[in-house]
C-alpha cells in the first residue's frame, strides 16, 4: 500500500513562533479506524490550526480533515476528599487523517516485565479478605468443625481420624502419645 | 390504527393434536367461532391481513453497502446438497505502514509498544542550572543546542503519555511510578533551562553585581599593608585609639580625607559609583 498523496491546497501555517512549548500530547489507539487515521488526546485551549502545525513541525506529518471532540469528565470525588464533588477538567480528543498510513506496533509477547499476574493475584487476595469465596470458607468451617466437637463434646477424635485429617503432616514435637511420627 | 376486528386478525386455526380438541372450550369463544363459521376475509392489497406480509423480497439487501444476502432469500440457484453456493473472498488488503512514519516517536527508539518498568527508571538526575552552564562553557554550546534539548523533553514527555494511556487500556500492570518519576525528572530539566535562560536575561546587571562581589571594599579606599605588631602588651591609655583594620592609619590631623565627602557639586559621583550604587540597592533590596 503506497501513501496517499494529497492534492489539496496546503493551507499556511501561522506566523507566530513558540520556541519553547509546554503542552503534551498523547497518541491514542484506533482500532476501529484505518491506518490513515490517528487519534491524540490534546491540551483543552488546543486548535485544528495548532495540531496540524505541531504536526507538521515537530514529527513531520502532514494531515487534514482533521476532527476535534471534547468529552465532559463525570462528577467525581476523591479517596482523600471523598463527597466533596468536583468535575475535573473535560478532555480534548482530535482524530487526524494522515498521507502515509501507520500501523501500530503489535503486542509484548510476555506481559512478566509489567507483573500483570502478580497483580492479579494481589487483588485476587485483596478481594478475598473481604469477600472470601465458597471454597476457602468450607475449608475454615471444617476446621472449626473438628475443633468444636474436641471441645464441646469433650471427646478427642481418634488417632486415626486426627492423622487422616491433619494440616501439617510433619511431626515437629518428639511426645510419646503420638505412635506415628512422619 | 384503526380499529381492525379480531375475527379478520385471527388466522384459521385447525386444532392440530388431541389436546388443543380436548381444551377447545377454554380457548376464547371466537376461535370456536372461527372453525364454525369461516367468515370470508377480504383479500384487497390494503386488506389488513396481507399488511402481514411484506412484498418486498428483496428488502435490505445491498451490494453497494456489503449486506449479505437475507437469511431467507430466495434466488435463481437453489440449495443442493451436490452444489454449494460459493461464497465471495474477503478482499481484505492488509496495510503495511510506514517505516519511516513520524508518529514513530510516540514510541521506544526500538519500536515497540511499551518500556518496561525496569528500563523506565534507568535515567539519572535532572539537569541543573549550573549543570547547564558549565555544559554550555565547556562544549561551547549555543541557544540552538538548548532549544533541541528542550524540544527532545518534550517528545519524550508526549512519549510517556501516550505509554501511559496504553498501560491503562491493557491494564499491564506494574509502570505508573516509574512513568511518573521519569515525567518529573524531565519536568525539572526544561525549568532548569527556563531558569538559565532567566539569568541569562539578567545578565547586564549581573557583571554589575559581579563585579562589586569581586571586591566588596572597592568605595573604601584600598587598605595599606599592615604590620603586625610582635607580642605587645596592650598599654591602656587616656586617649587610646581603636584603630580598623581596613581604614587608613590613624591620622593625627582634624581634617577628614576628602574621600569622606561624595556626591558634592565639587566631587559628583563616577560612573562606577553610580552603578555600584544601584547594584547594592538591587542586591541588598533597598
Amino acid at each position: 500500500m503506497g501513501s496517499v498523496e494529497i492534492a489539496k491546497k496546503v493551507i499556511g501555517f501561522g506566523s507566530k513562533r513558540i520556541h519553547l512549548p509546554k503542552f503534551t500530547i498523547a497518541l491514542m489507539r484506533t482500532p476501529g479506524l484505518s491506518p490513515y487515521h490517528a487519534r491524540f488526546e490534546v491540551p483543552l485551549n488546543f486548535s485544528k490550526f495548532d495540531i496540524k502545525d505541531y504536526l507538521y513541525h515537530a514529527y513531520n506529518v502532514k494531515c487534514f480533515n482533521i476532527r476535534s471532540y471534547v468529552k465532559l469528565q463525570p462528577v467525581r470525588d476523591t479517596f482523600a476528599q471523598p463527597r466533596h464533588m468536583f468535575r475535573p477538567d473535560s478532555k480534548k480528543y482530535m482524530t487526524v487523517e494522515m498521507e502515509r498510513p501507520f500501523v501500530w506496533p503489535a503486542d509484548p509477547e510476555d506481559w512478566e516485565p509489567w507483573g500483570r499476574e502478580d497483580q492479579e493475584k494481589r487483588e485476587k487476595e485483596a478481594m478475598e479478605q473481604f469477600n472470601p469465596s465458597h471454597g476457602r470458607r468450607r475449608e475454615a468451617m471444617e476446621k472449626l468443625k473438628v475443633q468444636a466437637e474436641e471441645i464441646l463434646r469433650k471427646r478427642k477424635l481418634s488417632l486415626a481420624s486426627w492423622t487422616k485429617a491433619r494440616p501439617e503432616k510433619l511431626v515437629q514435637a518428639n511426645e510419646p502419645k503420638y505412635k506415628l511420627k512422619v | 390504527m384503526p380499529a381492525i376486528p379480531l375475527s379478520r386478525v385471527l388466522r384459521p386455526h385447525r386444532p392440530s393434536t388431541q389436546a388443543e380438541y380436548v381444551f377447545s372450550f377454554l380457548v376464547p369463544s371466537v376461535q370456536h367461532s372461527r372453525t364454525a363459521s369461516r367468515s370470508p376475509v377480504a383479500c384487497f392489497s390494503t386488506s389488513p391481513a396481507l399488511w402481514k406480509r411484506d412484498n418486498n423480497k428483496n428488502r435490505g439487501l445491498s451490494v453497494l453497502r456489503h449486506t449479505g444476502l437475507r437469511p431467507r432469500q430466495t434466488l435463481s440457484v437453489k440449495k443442493n446438497k451436490d452444489f454449494d453456493l460459493p461464497k465471495p473472498v474477503a478482499v481484505e488488503a492488509k496495510v503495511q505502514g510506514d517505516e519511516d512514519h513520524g508518529l514513530w516517536d510516540f514510541f521506544p527508539d526500538d519500536k515497540r509498544l511499551l518500556r518496561t518498568p525496569a528500563e523506565e527508571s534507568q535515567h539519572g538526575k535532572p539537569w541543573t542550572v549550573l549543570d547547564l552552564e558549565s555544559y554550555m562553557e565547556k562544549q561551547q554550546r549555543n541557544w540552538d543546542d538548548l532549544h533541541s534539548m528542550w524540544w527532545a523533553c518534550v517528545k519524550e514527555r508526549n512519549r510517556l503519555a501516550t505509554e501511559k494511556l496504553e498501560r491503562a487500556r491493557v491494564e499491564a500492570g506494574y509502570g505508573d511510578h516509574e512513568n511518573q518519576v521519569r515525567d518529573e525528572t524531565v519536568q525539572k530539566t526544561m525549568k532548569a533551562i527556563l531558569d538559565l535562560m532567566e539569568k541569562r536575561k539578567n545578565r547586564k546587571f549581573e557583571a554589575v553585581v559581579d563585579e562589586y562581589l569581586d571586591d566588596p571594599y572597592s568605595d573604601i579606599p584600598a587598605a595599606e599593608e599592615l604590620q603586625l605588631e610582635e607580642e605587645v602588651q596592650p598599654e591602656v591609655r587616656k586617649d587610646a585609639q581603636i584603630l580598623d583594620v581596613r581604614t587608613e592609619k590613624p591620622q593625627r590631623t582634624k581634617e577628614l580625607p576628602e574621600s569622606a565627602f561624595f556626591n558634592t557639586p565639587e566631587n559628583p559621583p563616577t560612573l562606577k559609583e553610580k552603578m555600584t550604587d544601584k547594584a547594592k540597592k538591587v542586591l541588598w533590596n533597598k
